[in-house]
């Protein structure tokens, strides 16, 4: 057969995920080693090993790898959770972020920590740390539920109604979010000034835990479905057509986003752009076939999240600047640039 | 069989589809012709399953349609839809496999695409993005997922059943010639073809039977020389025709302006 395209296709493709696999890697192994205190790689793996002097051990153990293991699942979940929500709504500017879904969360989370106080009492001690990641699961499931019922009605949603429910939607959070910070005492304003910029350092293992778990049993279920990923393309009625279950499969992807999206925003709080610039990477390099684009946006995603952490992390020593800011810095630029390019408006017929 | 029994179709309060009775049989071309807002693609769906009609049935293969999974409905019929579209710039290669189910091997698939692209004349064209086509271009890629869809099918033991929604609007003489060439193939393979076609003259140079619909109600079904004569036609598209025979039982039909 003259497959004359295929398999370099398919060796640049598994070389380009080889490449991101190594880069994500490397970062994570900076992000443990590099800060205010420099540790040597040596020293890392010692401490990781439980080998490393109680300083050593304390900086890895408490400080860094919480924060990497959170940056990994965020930027992982952010990622996937875009790409598979720009895949079902065949929109390639459907950001978390942008259209509201993260907002929807963080709402959810800030509830959770402005009035949760009073449920926690009530809720046995293994089940607490999940309180916050299930309100943030529910909020972003309702702007999913929404978007999506948004996009039935009309068929199709265009970029414009996309990102101006995804205005609508930010707003009435943010009033909400205005809200909760109006009631919330000193200390409650304190934790919510800092979460509502995105931070990968205010967590404790216990919520880096519950994110990381969440997102191992959400990825998995968004990875799963990248032929039906690709079968929407075609859109909903042609991809039925094609043998998809669409209305199954739609429940599916939005169940895993809502679960990755509320987990790393319940402990992060809300990280803007992963979900728009790490699927468009891949998408100009790679093409747009889901196989390869939701692997290769996952480590792309974490890269970008490792990076943005250790640049934020090394800009002003000792301060922190959250890293919400960084990505949100990176991310803004690139998106007027896709809006001005016209690569978000373009339709392929 | 695949078998439309009384069905009936509202959509937003009005009746589209009133009743409509059709059996399309295996081997056999069947043309689906009538004026805008017929009903023609409201009964395509119907029978593709994509559209539940609030009255009567539909049958495929002797079971009840309502019965049956997507994925099942996939492997016994596939649809050319009437604007295909691929929000994506997958390659071409990759649009046609879209048809196939993952229980196909991929060394068959291979093969598949290779075929169903060779059937529609864009045999070459596997390594291009689909934007980078004409529309004709384009069509004829749907169409060979399609194709790609039925003969997936065939191999699984189903793969009986093609429904075509307008399939050669967009195409110039040459490829409605390789597109009705490629459903006729298909038909001769041992399936049901469905055609809505807006060419009467397609339709009586491709048919075995013709379906005349107006209104929402089938007027006629017959072999395509009974059906595509002034009397049925003239009062449903509401003008004058000129027909004529330019071979036997083909006819060619332009409007008396």
């Amino acid at each position: 057969m003259e497959r004359t395209v295929a398999s370099p296709a398919m060796a640049v493709e598994a070389l380009a995920i080889g490449g991101l696999a190594v880069i994500t890697v490397a970062l994570a192994i900076a992000g443990l080693a590099l800060g205010p205190v420099p540790l040597a790689p040596s020293d890392v793996i010692a401490a990781l090993l439980g080998q490393a002097g109680p300083v050593e051990q304390a900086i890895v153990w408490e400080i860094r790898l919480p924060r990497i293991a959170l940056g990994i699942a965020v930027g992982a979940a952010l990622a996937v959770s875009g790409a598979a929500l720009q895949g079902v709504l065949r929109n390639p500017l459907a950001d978390p972020g942008l259209i509201g879904v993260t907002g929807g969360a963080s709402l959810g989370a800030v509830m959770t920590i402005v009035l949760g106080g009073a449920v926690a009492g009530s809720l046995p001690a293994d089940l607490r740390p999940f309180m916050l990641p299930f309100a943030a699961f529910v909020g972003a499931g309702v702007v999913i539920a929404f978007v999506f019922a948004l996009a039935r009605r009309h068929g199709e949603t265009s970029v414009a109604t996309l990102i101006l429910a995804g205005v609508a939607v930010n707003a009435i959070a943010g009033a909400a979010i205005g809200a909760m910070v109006y009631i919330s005492d000193d200390q409650q304003l304190r934790d919510l000034t800092f979460w509502t910029m995105g931070a990968l350092g205010g967590a404790g293992w216990t919520l880096v835990i519950a994110a990381v778990v969440l997102t191992l049993a959400a990825l998995p279920m968004m990875l799963a479905r990248t032929r039906d990923l690709d079968l929407f393309q075609l859109g909903e009625r042609a991809a039925f057509h094609a043998g998809l279950d669409v209305e199954r499969s739609k429940l599916l992807i939005a169940l895993a986003t809502a679960i990755a999206v509320g987990a790393v925003t319940a402990a992060a709080g809300p990280i803007g752009f992963i979900g728009l610039v790490a699927p468009h990477l891949v998408r100009l390099a790679l093409g747009p076939r889901h196989g390869v684009l939701l692997p290769a946006s996952l480590l792309t995603g974490v890269a970008l999240v490792l990076a943005a952490d250790l640049a934020v992390r090394l800009a002003v020593p000792p301060a922190e600047p959250p890293i919400g800011l960084a990505t949100s810095l990176i991310g803004g630029p690139f998106f007027l640039w896709l809006l001005i390019r016209g690569q978000g408006m373009r339709r392929h017929a | 069989m695949l078998e439309a029994r009384a069905v009936t179709v509202a959509l937003a309060g009005q009746t589209v589809l009133q009743e409509a009775t059709l059996t399309l049989r295996p081997g056999t071309v069947t043309a689906l012709i009538g004026p805008n807002g017929a009903g023609k693609s409201t009964l395509l769906g119907c029978l593709s399953g994509a559209i539940r009609p609030d009255a009567g049935s539909v049958c495929i293969d002797g079971d009840a349609m309502e019965g049956l999974s997507a994925a099942d409905l996939g492997r016994r019929r596939a649809v050319l839809e009437q604007t295909p579209s691929a929000a994506a710039p997958f390659l071409i290669e990759a649009l046609v496999e879209l048809g196939i189910p993952r229980a196909i091997p991929p060394r068959d698939a291979r093969q598949i695409v290779h075929q169903a692209l060779a059937m529609v004349g864009l045999s070459g064209f596997q390594g291009r993005p689909i934007d980078r086509l004409s529309g004709g271009e384009r069509h004829r890629a749907h169409m060979a997922r399609a194709l790609a869809q039925m003969a997936a099918g065939r191999q699984l033991g189903a793969g009986r059943w093609l429904l075509l929604d307008e399939p050669t609007a967009s195409l110039d003489l040459s490829h409605q010639g390789a597109v009705l060439r490629a459903a006729r193939k298909a038909a001769a393979e041992g399936a049901g073809v469905l055609a809505v076609l807006h060419d009467l003259s397609l339709a009586s140079a491709m048919a075995d039977r013709v379906v005349l619909m107006q209104a929402g109600r089938i007027v006629i079904e017959d072999v395509p020389a009974a059906v595509l004569s002034e009397e049925h036609l003239c009062p449903v598209y509401g003008v004058d025709l000129a027909i004529a025979e330019p071979r036997p039982g083909t006819r060619a039909i332009v409007p008396v302006l």
